[in-house]
This record gives structure tokens, sequence and C-alpha cells, in this order.
């Protein structure tokens, strides 16, 4: 018979400290001694085997033949399988099929995997996968996004929101006439770059086999379940025979929500073969040539305003690059698209987006989801409308604003909080000095003709929903042992972002304890089923409801129970401070009251669930509500350009970001930070190329350049958050999503630098600046507002152009 | 077997196939899961470890490149290390710190940029001991530098930078690692006395010795810091059949005054690494110790030799531009022979080079700057930090007696298949008038002159750091920006005269 744990350390518990406060993460001490552990971490099983995936070396051509001879007869090699040897579905299209596991007949990109090699080590299995001889036929290699449009190969089919000021539907000529009513007609283009997720660990599993088909795979993903499903169909068994476990990543930012799943499953299908553990992580460059990135977008945008500047039309057409399957471009083109009007009420509105396929990785969800792109095609216009009329960015930006009557989306949905837009931007105007700096940059302008500043404001407006709307659910689980102590699982997972950080502190609240009480333990989906990816932003949201949901079942049951056991009145009784509170003080410690409920048979243990109200969309006329509500930020930037070399630094970011009540105000500046910092890298620096094979030459760090520290040089990145305004949605506690929405603020550097470059026409001209932005681009745009310059008349700053 | 100390403990390694690195025998053989892999080609630092030889600085590099065979006679130190167990609390003032400021998140870069952290410290605790006063915007530079090779995707690196500000403070306590400082004594002296053959990977510690395996072993390569070469290991998979290591020759690891072709100057050994090199650069050629700084990150400037950077016959090379428009010679030596070229003489084509395959490259003499010799030195690249040059331009000039620029050297990298002088610009330089080169001057037809020199000079390809046209443009950019910055230089007020460069405005802001 089992006695119950001594409560003497329970007894003297301190008064639990508020919960919603800046907390560190909970991992953060594990991380700085390296005792953290990520899948490549973990302890192997003797005999474990060592994964290595063969690659396609051609973007486009028929698999003749894959003679594999060499690689079997390499030294250490144990187990070499290709398509042939799948036993169940070969296909892991997350959402629609186009991504086989291995190709069986058509290569369609570079670096596409063809087999997979076990061996006794890393190293024989990498080298061996170099000796496969593979013949092929080659196909038309694509990897322009336009020209597949044009030839109307697409992955999926073209969607248009059409919708006119006055609330009707809409169509091309309708809004093509109303744009053409106009004062100002302004059109432009616009190429936007992808951009490599670069989680600093690679794809990673290890899966170990078990009793008969079971299996349990340790994998570095952002939907569990969904690899566990797509490692059950391959194997062609039962779900309930694999579990995946995820206890962090080195990383994710949307890059291992689906391309982790292909890992996964090819280290299942070894361990399943061979009876042995088997471990596969990515080499940096097989990571990157083998994994989808962020789409590269070609932007095109007709605008009609009117004398102010205000917009009265838009057309804007947005073409994603998907690579060479729909992975989840149909979702990721749609948001672009639900984000085409950032922060602005366009008026008559026709939105387009297309999805072209062309011979590169499939491209995939990455922090923004197509977001990013989206808000290019109108910011773009921001400033070249301003120049148009000869007025500063910010007026013009201010005067588009979604306020009083001008408040619904091209999509039908009613911005909600929308005037925390002119808060944000009123405040950071203000705080920021806007006008002062931007006379100070004018001077200092004039009196260098090489070194230019530059100056922008910009918001951000950003939805928070999966626009796939099942996605929009979520489970807990919650057990409380009989010493008091609380284990917490939930469907999220934690890729550095501080969710179970956040989820740790929802427990603790709804049970009155203190944090320490709380552990979270990995996400298994064999804890809580059927969960949703962790993205869109969503993690806190979804899991932190249904954490509270399963917390609230379990106090509701402590209470009833204690009115009982004590006969006290059941509304006089509370839980705070890791004690049950009565009418007349403490009745009793948590532990005490948990061991009590124990001997009556009370169930320690339940489960959560949410999902989430009011969301809807209706494809076919492009309307609905897609968001439970909206986040919204501005930044205000200032860059300082060499116009002669193209070289730029950021000199201040000052950022005011609405998170609504914050979970932790610590981990909400730490994502808008970084947030913001991973967006100037995909806006200025961070560049793809591709030779005319297809073959990604940028495989590495070495010619892979994300934001090092001092692209963020010392004091010039400075964050609020916006206070005193609680989310009007019934979120978890009030807050508000933070993973994405920051991103999106580093549009304004990419606008500072534009602004640099109109300095050079006296501001008379916008210059096309596409993205990346590098030293080279900005160097050669800064060379077109010279030659402008020079062929104009340099007398007056009047705009030259006349309304038409 | 191979001896060295792993976080003060005394570990015996089973002798490994050349080339295989320190990340993978502590990841593997040695079960420290610690130090992270996130690149294998020393561009990211989540594998930074701290190194102390005998008599050296406690210093960072990269595991991923660093041939396990040189842990020989070290003491190794990783994240596992950095707290004393035994001690509270239990986290090391740079661990405390970084807690402190939320300064990981996702964790897998944080004992890269720990170690790096720690390293930084113990060396900042040594100057403050040695009486220097460091500023805040000293301390800026010093982190900039120490975590300029440390990639961080999640965090924006604010808070990693107010990290490293409040523990260089002292606010976490003092250093957990001891910077002894680099000692007088010869460092070399206490290696091992044998010519060691460690599973084909060569260590020896004479000059003789590195010479007859030289000629011996023709499948041999040599390697010195890795830092390059090592990417052959992890990269292309490539297993040597040899290495021959040059470090431990004392005669390649010193810096000597000496004189050749009638100049003085510093004869520097082929084994010299960056950082070894940067104090001699900062006295007398500063513009030079700031393109140093720039050259790939502070764990590769630790490893990094100058013979390396020469040896591997890079279009780009960041130091041969330099030396070359300082006018230095390098000296080559095989058993019976040894010769000493022009440096600019040395490189032939693409990857190929004067250097024969029983040769080894022995130093190279660089001379001391003359009275009135100016030096501009500007590197461009996409990102600031741990990036290799899109193009680098040198330009060397003297100031006659009344002043005027005359005598001009110009070297640039990345605009050909070599590191190579330009002729046409340096004629150029020397013909037209200075006020007629800057921005605000220069006319449409000079600037065209300016655009055919270089072209005359140069025919770049286009490739992944840049293209052909920007290469092109930016190279003839860097006349009128050095014409500029000597004419600023002779203004005695700073203020009223135009900026000739981002450099120039950071440097005054």
């Amino acid at each position: 018979m089992r006695t119950l744990h001594s409560l003497e350390s329970d007894a003297s518990a301190a008064p639990a400290a508020p919960v919603l406060q800046s907390r560190q993460h909970e991992s953060a001490q594990r991380h700085v001694s390296g005792s953290a552990r990520y899948v490549d971490d973990l302890p192997l099983p003797t005999g474990t085997l060592h994964l290595a995936i063969g690659m396609s070396e051609v973007a486009h051509a028929t698999l003749d033949a894959l003679d594999l001879e060499a690689v079997r007869r390499a030294p250490g090699v144990v187990c070499v399988l290709s398509a042939a040897d799948i036993p169940g579905h070969s296909d892991v299209g997350p959402v629609f099929p186009g991504d086989p596991l291995l190709v069986s007949d058509i290569i369609s990109h570079h670096g596409q995997a063809l087999f997979v090699v076990a061996a006794d080590s890393e190293r024989a299995a990498r080298q061996a996968a170099r000796l496969a001889k593979v013949a092929t036929t080659p196909l038309p290699v694509c990897l322009d996004p336009r020209e597949a449009a044009n030839r109307g190969d697409l992955v999926r089919p073209t969607h248009t929101q059409a919708r006119l000021a006055n609330g009707r539907a809409g169509d091309l000529d309708s809004i093509s006439n109303k744009l053409a009513k106009s004062a100002w007609q302004l059109s432009g283009e616009l190429e936007s770059g992808g951009q490599e997720h670069f989680y600093l660990e690679s794809q990673a599993a290890l899966a170990l086999p078990g009793e008969d088909d079971e299996m349990l795979v340790h994998s570095s993903s952002q939907h569990p379940s969904e690899v566990q499903k797509l490692i059950a169909e391959v194997l062609g068994v039962p779900f309930h025979a694999i579990t995946v476990e995820t206890r962090r990543m080195g990383g994710g930012f949307g890059g291992k929500e689906t391309q982790a799943a292909p890992v996964a499953c090819l280290a299942a299908m070894i361990a399943r073969r061979t009876g042995r553990a088997a471990r596969l992580r990515l080499a940096r460059a097989d990571d990157m040539r083998l994994t989808g990135k962020r789409h590269p977008f070609h932007h095109r945008y007709e605008f009609g305003v009117d004398d102010s500047g205000r917009i009265e039309s838009a057309i804007i057409e947005l073409t994603g690059d998907c690579g060479h399957s729909p992975d989840l471009s149909d979702a990721i083109v749609d948001r672009a698209m639900f984000h085409a009007d950032n922060a602005y009420y366009l008026g008559n509105a026709h939105v387009r987006g297309i999805r072209a396929r062309t011979n590169v990785a499939s491209n995939t969800a990455f922090r923004g989801f197509g977001g990013p792109q989206g808000m290019l095609a109108v910011e773009s216009a921001m400033e070249d409308i301003a120049r148009r009329l000869g007025r500063d960015p910010l007026e013009i930006r201010k005067r588009n604003l979604y306020c009083e009557g001008r408040e619904t989306t091209h999509y039908g949905q009613h911005v909600n909080q929308h005037p925390l837009l002119a808060t944000l931007i009123d405040q950071l105007e203000d705080s920021g000095r806007y006008w002062a700096r931007r006379a100070e940059i004018r001077a200092f302008n004039a009196a260098n003709p090489v070194v230019r500043k530059g100056l922008a404001l910009t918001p951000v407006k950003f939805g928070i929903s999966f626009t796939a709307k099942h996605f929009n659910q979520a489970g807990a689980l919650v057990h409380v042992y009989t010493d008091g102590s609380v284990q917490v699982n939930h469907g999220g997972t934690e890729m550095g972002q501080g969710l179970h950080t956040k989820i740790t502190q929802v427990a603790a609240r709804e049970l009155g304890l203190s944090v320490d009480k709380v552990r979270i333990t990995a996400t298994r989906t064999d804890k809580v089923p059927n969960t949703s990816p962790t993205a869109a932003s969503s993690g806190a949201d979804l899991n932190g409801m249904a954490t509270r949901d399963a917390c609230l079942r379990l106090k509701m049951r402590l209470l009833d129970f204690a009115a009982e056991h004590l006969a006290q009145p059941r509304v006089s009784l509370s839980l705070t401070d890791g004690e049950l509170h009565g009418p007349s003080g403490v009745l009793m410690t948590w532990g005490e009251l948990i061991q009590a409920a124990y001997l009556e048979r009370i169930s320690l243990s339940d489960k959560g669930f949410y999902a989430t109200p009011d969301i809807h969309y209706d494809r076919a006329s492009g309307t609905g509500h897609p968001f439970y509500y909206y986040a919204f930020g501005a930044a205000l930037c200032e860059v300082v350009v060499d116009t002669l070399s193209g070289e730029y630094r950021l000199e201040s970011a000052e950022i005011l970001h609405d998170v609504g009540d914050s979970l932790n105000p610590a981990i909400d500046i730490g994502q808008i930070e970084g947030g913001f910092v991973q967006g100037m890298g995909w806006l200025t620096t961070e560049e793809l190329k591709w030779n005319e094979d297809g073959r990604l030459l940028t495989d590495g760090p070495a010619t892979y350049k994300i934001p090092a520290i001092s692209d963020v040089p010392a004091g010039a990145l400075k964050v609020r958050l916006l206070e005193g305004h609680p989310n009007s949605a019934a979120s978890i506690y009030r807050s508000k999503a933070v993973g994405e929405p920051p991103f999106m603020l580093a549009i304004s550097v990419w606008a500072a630098l534009r602004d640099a470059l109109a300095s050079l026409t006296d501001y008379r001209r916008a210059v096309r600046l596409d993205t990346p932005a590098t030293p080279e681009r900005v160097m050669l745009a800064a060379r077109e507002q010279r030659d402008w310059q020079e062929q104009h008349d340099t007398a007056g700053a009047e705009p030259t152009q006349v309304p038409s | 077997m191979i001896d060295f100390t792993l976080n003060g403990r005394a570990c015996r390694l089973p002798t490994p196939a050349p080339g295989t690195s320190v990340l993978e025998v502590l990841r593997t053989s040695l079960g420290q899961d610690g130090t992270k892999e996130g690149c294998a080609s020393g561009d990211c630092g989540a594998c930074t470890i701290a190194l102390q030889g005998p008599g050296h600085n406690v210093s960072t590099a990269n595991a991923c490149l660093m041939p396990a065979h040189q842990l020989a006679g070290c003491d190794l130190i990783t994240v596992e290390g950095l707290a004393d167990a035994s001690q509270a609390p239990t986290l090391s003032a740079v661990q405390q710190a970084l807690v402190s400021t939320h300064a990981s998140q996702c964790g897998f870069c944080t004992p890269g940029i720990a170690m790096s952290l720690a390293v930084l410290h113990a060396r900042h605790q040594r100057q403050i001991d040695q009486g220097e006063v460091i500023d805040a915007r000293q301390r800026d530079t010093m982190i900039d530098h120490a975590l300029g090779g440390n990639l961080c995707r999640c965090t924006g690196y604010r808070p990693i930078r107010e990290a490293a500000h409040r523990l260089l403070q002292g606010e976490f306590g003092p250093a957990c690692l001891q910077d002894a400082g680099d000692s007088t004594a010869e460092a070399h002296d206490t290696a091992p006395d044998d010519e060691r053959d460690t599973g084909r990977f060569y260590r020896p510690v004479t000059l003789q010795a590195l010479l007859a395996l030289r000629a011996e072993r023709s499948d041999a390569t040599l390697i010195a810091g890795g830092t390059d070469l090592m990417l052959e290991h992890t990269q292309r998979l490539r297993d040597f059949p040899a290495l021959i290591d040059t470090t431990q020759v004392a005669a390649l690891g010193k810096i000597e005054e000496g004189e050749h072709a009638g100049q003085a100057g510093w004869w520097i050994g082929a084994a010299v690494s960056y950082h070894q090199l940067m104090p001699l650069l900062r006295e007398h050629y500063p513009d030079g110790a700031e393109l140093l700084t720039r050259l790939g990150s502070e764990q590769i400037r630790h490893r990094g030799t100058l013979g390396g950077n020469i040896g591997n016959a890079s279009p780009i090379g960041d130091m041969p531009p330099l030396l070359i428009a300082l006018d230095a010679y390098i000296q080559l030596m095989s058993q019976d022979n040894e010769r000493i070229l022009k440096l600019e003489d040395y490189f032939l084509d693409y990857k190929r080079t004067q250097l024969m395959p029983d040769e080894i490259i022995h130093s190279v003499f660089l001379p001391r700057p003359l009275p009135n010799q100016r030096l501009a030195v500007h590197k461009l690249s996409k990102r600031r930090d741990d990036d290799i040059s899109t193009l680098l331009g040198v330009f060397a000039w003297r100031r006659d007696a009344s002043g005027r620029a005359q005598h001009w050297r110009v070297a640039f990298g990345g605009m050909a298949g070599v590191p190579a002088r330009a002729p046409h610009l340096e004629a150029l330089l020397t013909l037209q008038a200075l006020e007629s080169l800057t921005p605000a001057r220069l006319t449409a037809q000079t600037r065209q002159q300016i655009e055919q020199a270089v072209q005359a000079d140069f025919s770049p390809l286009s490739d992944v750091r840049g293209s052909r046209e920007y290469r092109l443009l930016a190279a003839s950019h860097l006349i009128p920006r050095v014409a500029q910055r000597i004419l600023n230089e002779r203004q005695t007020t700073t203020s009223l005269t135009p900026l000739e460069s981002l450099d120039a405005y950071l440097a005054q802001s």
C-alpha cells in the first residue's frame, strides 16, 4: 500500500508571484548550460543507423533509372530504400498531393529526394549517397513564376477578392472604370525574394521501432500530429501505432510545419525495414536544397487616389512562386491577399492571387505566411503616391488608415480596434520626433552627396486565426499528482517562442499556484491527439485557452469537493497563493486539498478543449470573417545609406506594438525584436540565388547572409508594448498573438531605404527597389535616381507630372 | 592517441582519421552534446569552443573547422565546462547574464554565444586588470567583434548585447575563464619535440621535418588553421589521405623585423594567425587592421593564418589585395630551394599559383610604411560581419612635398580570378586632379574615364555575391570615395566636408 507524499515543503510554500509577468523561458537555464536536448542530442540505442538522403542533381527530368549498386556496396551501408520500397502512401503533400516522399518518375526540383541511405555512421551514409548513378531525360526547367503563370502552370487555381467601396461585389471592369476616374493613377511592380528559414537546428528525426507495428519518433516538428499521420500512411499502419514526440525545436519559423514530416517518414521507413533505431539530421546544405522557403512574389499594382492622396480604388495582382507543388501555397497566397491592404482602406478593390509552379523546392510556411509579401505592394504605393503628390509618405499613410466609415476590408471583414492604428502612429510620431528628424535628415542630405539618410514610419495590421478553419482548435491535458505538483501537456510545440512558458503561467494562474509547481512535458501525439500545427501565431491563443479549460474543470471539481468536504459555502471558496481560501481565511494548502481529494476518490486529471468562435470565409464570394481579431504595430526606422557603394546601416528602430494585455512582456518583446530583425533580413541581405539549371547557389551561411549582431547596432532597437488596450476579442486573458505580426514591422527599414534613395531626386521620384534590397540593388537604384535627376530640371522641387 | 584536457579533466582520444573535426569527436566519441552543429562550415558559431594552449590567450574556435589532432596539448573548454558544478549558483556569470536578459529563445545558438561571451569576458577582465579604461562605445565594438561569428535567428541580438554589457560591467561576478595573455615565451617551445605522425596527421615541429614531409608525402595536404581547408572534409566529404600541420613549426609562427629589397619591414611567418597579426597592423597600418576585424569572425581570426589565406589562392582573399598594395613579398621554400617573389607575381590564375608541389609558404615580407604613405581599404560585402568580400579595393599612395597624392598602388580582390593590381586606375589617379574626382565635381566624362579604366583592368564574373555590373560600378565608385577622403583629410574643419562613405559616417558618429 502506498503512502502519500509528505507535504512539508508544501506547507511553507511562499505566496505565488503574480503569474502574468516577465518570466524567464522555461528552458533558459538548460539553454545556457548546454543541457537542453534537441532531437540530435538524444542518447542513441545500440545499433542506431545514421541516414542520408540521395538528392537530385537536376531540376526537371524524368527519372529513367536509379542505379544504387555503388551506394549499397559502399563501406558501412546497411540499407538503401527508394520509392518502390515505400510500403504505404508515397505522397506526403500536407493538403493537396504533389510531394513524393521519394521520386519515382518525375524529378521536379534540384535537390529533390530520390533515395535514402542508412549506414553505421553519418559520414558513411552521406558519402554513399553521392555514389548513385541516376539516368534522367531532361524536361524544360522553369524558374520564373510569371512565365509559369502566363503558361497557366499553376499549383492551385487563382483566387480573386473584388469588392466595391459600397460593399457590393465588383469585378475587374467595374473597378478599373472607377480607378480611371480618380484624380491620380499610379501603377508599379515589384519583385520580392524568398527567404530561407535558417533555423539553427536543421531538420532532424529519430525513429525508435517498438513492438509489432509500433514506433516512437522524435521529430523536430511544429506539427507532430501531421508527422504521425504521414508516418502511419507511409508505413501503412493505423495512426494509433505511431507516437510522435517533440520536446523543443532549435527554431522553426514555419520551416518545420510541413517540411519536418518527410525527414521523419524516411527515418521511420528505415527503422521499420531494419528493426533498428534510425536517425536523420540534414546537413545544412542538404536542408537548404531539399526544403522549401518563403515564397518569392511578383507584385503588380494600380491605385486611383484623390488629390489628398487618399486611395479610392486599388487593383493588386500577387503572383506567388510556389515551387513544384502546392504544399501550403493555397493558404499562403490567400493570406497574402488578405493582407494586400495592410492597414489601409482600399475603397474599390480587386485583389488577385496567382499560385505559379516552378522547378524549385516547394515553397512553404514562413513567419507571416504570405502576409508580409501581401503588404509590400500597398506599402510600395504609399511612397509612390507621396512622391507623385509631393507629400511626406507618413502623411499619405495616415490619410489611408482604416478609420470610422472606412473600416471594412476588401474581403468584407470589419476591422475591430482599428483606431489603434492611429494611436500607434501618433505615439511614435511624437516620441520619435518624426517631423524634427525629417528636417534634420533633409539638412544632412543636402550637405552630403554620397551618404544619405532615410526615415520611415510604417504600420502593421495582421489577421489572427488559421484561414483553414478546422485548425482553430486545441486540446490540453492537465494532471495533478498527489504531492501537489502539476503536469501540463498541450498540442502546441516549443520552438523558442516561449509558448511553454506562457502555458505554464496560464495553468499556474488558474490553479492559484506558483509557476514552479507546474511542469510542461514534451508535446506528444499520445497525450493530446489530433492537434493543429503550432503556427499562425496561434500557439498561446489556442493552447492557452485549452489549458485554461482543463484547469477550470479541475478547479471546479476541487472546489465542489472542498465545499462538501469542509462544509463551506461553495461560492466563498477560492484557490490562490497555493492555498484554499474560505470565508474566514486559509482553509488548507493546495497539497492538503489534493491529498484529501485523492483519498476521497476525486479525479485529479482533466483535459481541456478550445475552438475559436465566429470565424468563416466564403471562397466563392471572396468575403467573410476569417480572423478572430487583428494585431497591430508600428515602427519608425532611420537608415543611413552610402549611395555609391549601396552599403547601408540601420541607425534606429523604434517600435510600438499591440499585444493586448501581455501574457509575458519579456517574451513578447523578444518575439517583436526577433521578428523585426528576421524581417529586416528578408528585406535586406538574405538573398537566394539559383543558377539557370535550378541549382540553389546560396546553400549555406557562407553565401546566405542572415542578420548578424552589428546589423542591429547598440541602442538602435527600442521596443515598447502598447499599454492599456486589451484585446476586444475574448482571447486568453485579452492578450494578442505575437509570433508573426512584428515580422512586418521591418517593412519600415525597406521604406526608409527608399526614402534615402528618394533624396537623390529631391524627393520627387520614388524608385523601384526589389527585395532583398542588397547593397547591389541599393547602389543600382541610387544610380537610376541620379540618372533621372540629371535628366530633369533640378531648379524646382515641385512634382513635374500633372494629374492625368 | 591525442591527449588534452576537456573542461579541466585529462582526456585521451583514440586517433581519428585525418580531418576529423573537434565537433565530430565531441558529439560522438566524447558524448558532449552541448556544442551544437549549425552549419559545419564555420559561419554560424553554434559550435564555438574555447581553447587555451601553452602560453596562449584563451581564444574561441569553431569546433567544426578544427582538426581534432590539433587538440593535442590544449585545454578545451565547452559549454558544459563553464559552470563549476560544486559552486553555488550553479550557473557561471556569463550564463546568469544570458538568463537574466532573456537572451535565449530556441537556445540552439546559445551554447556558442555563451562561449564567445565567456572568452570576451576573460579578455576584458585582463585588460581592466592591466589598467586599461574601456568605455561603453569601446565595449560595443568589442562585443560586435566577439559575437560577429555567432548567428542567432530568434532574438534579434538586442538582449544578447545587453547580457554582454552587463557581464562586462561586472554585474554577474568575475569571468569564469582565465586569460593569461600571450606569454612572451615562445609558445611553440613547449610543443612535443618528436616529429609525430598521429594517424596520417603529421605535426612536425622543425622546419627541416616539415620540408622533408612535404617532399615525401605528395599525397598530403598542408593544413594550418584549417578554416578553409576543413570545408573539404565537412562539405565536400573528402577524406584526406594525409595532412601536414604547419602550426607547430616555430619558424612559421614568428613575426620578425627584417629587410628585403632595400626596405625595412617584417617577416611574418605563414602560420601566424590573423589574431596574432592584429597588433602589428594596428600600430603600423590601422586601415589594414580595420579590414582584419571584418575578415571572417573572431573564431576564424583566432585560427586562420596568413599563409593559409595566401595558400588557398582565393580570388578575393582579403589579405592578398592589401599585401599587394603594400608591395609585399612571399618567401617559398623546399628542401633544396628557397625563393622570394613579389606577392603580385605569385598568383597566376584562378586557384593557380607559383607554389610547387614540394614547396611551402614560409613567410611574407611586409614593408614598413614609408614616410607620408597613406592607405585606404574598402571592403564591400552583403553583410558587414563575417562575410566574404564581393569586392575589395586597396589604395596605397604617398603624399609628395606639395601634398599631392602620388605613387599609387591599387589592388583589388573579387574582380578577377586572382587578387591583382589595377594599372589603369593607378595611372588615372596619378594623372587626374583629385578635386575633379570627388562625388560633387565628377562630370559624366570623368565618370566614364574611371569606368573605362576599371574595365581595362578587370573583367569580373557574376556570381552569388554580386553581378559583373555591380562589381564594375562599385569598383569605379571607390575612386570618388578615395578622392573625397584625401581632400577631407586635408581640411582642417571636418564638419563642413561631405562624408565620402558610410565608414566615414560611422567613424564620425
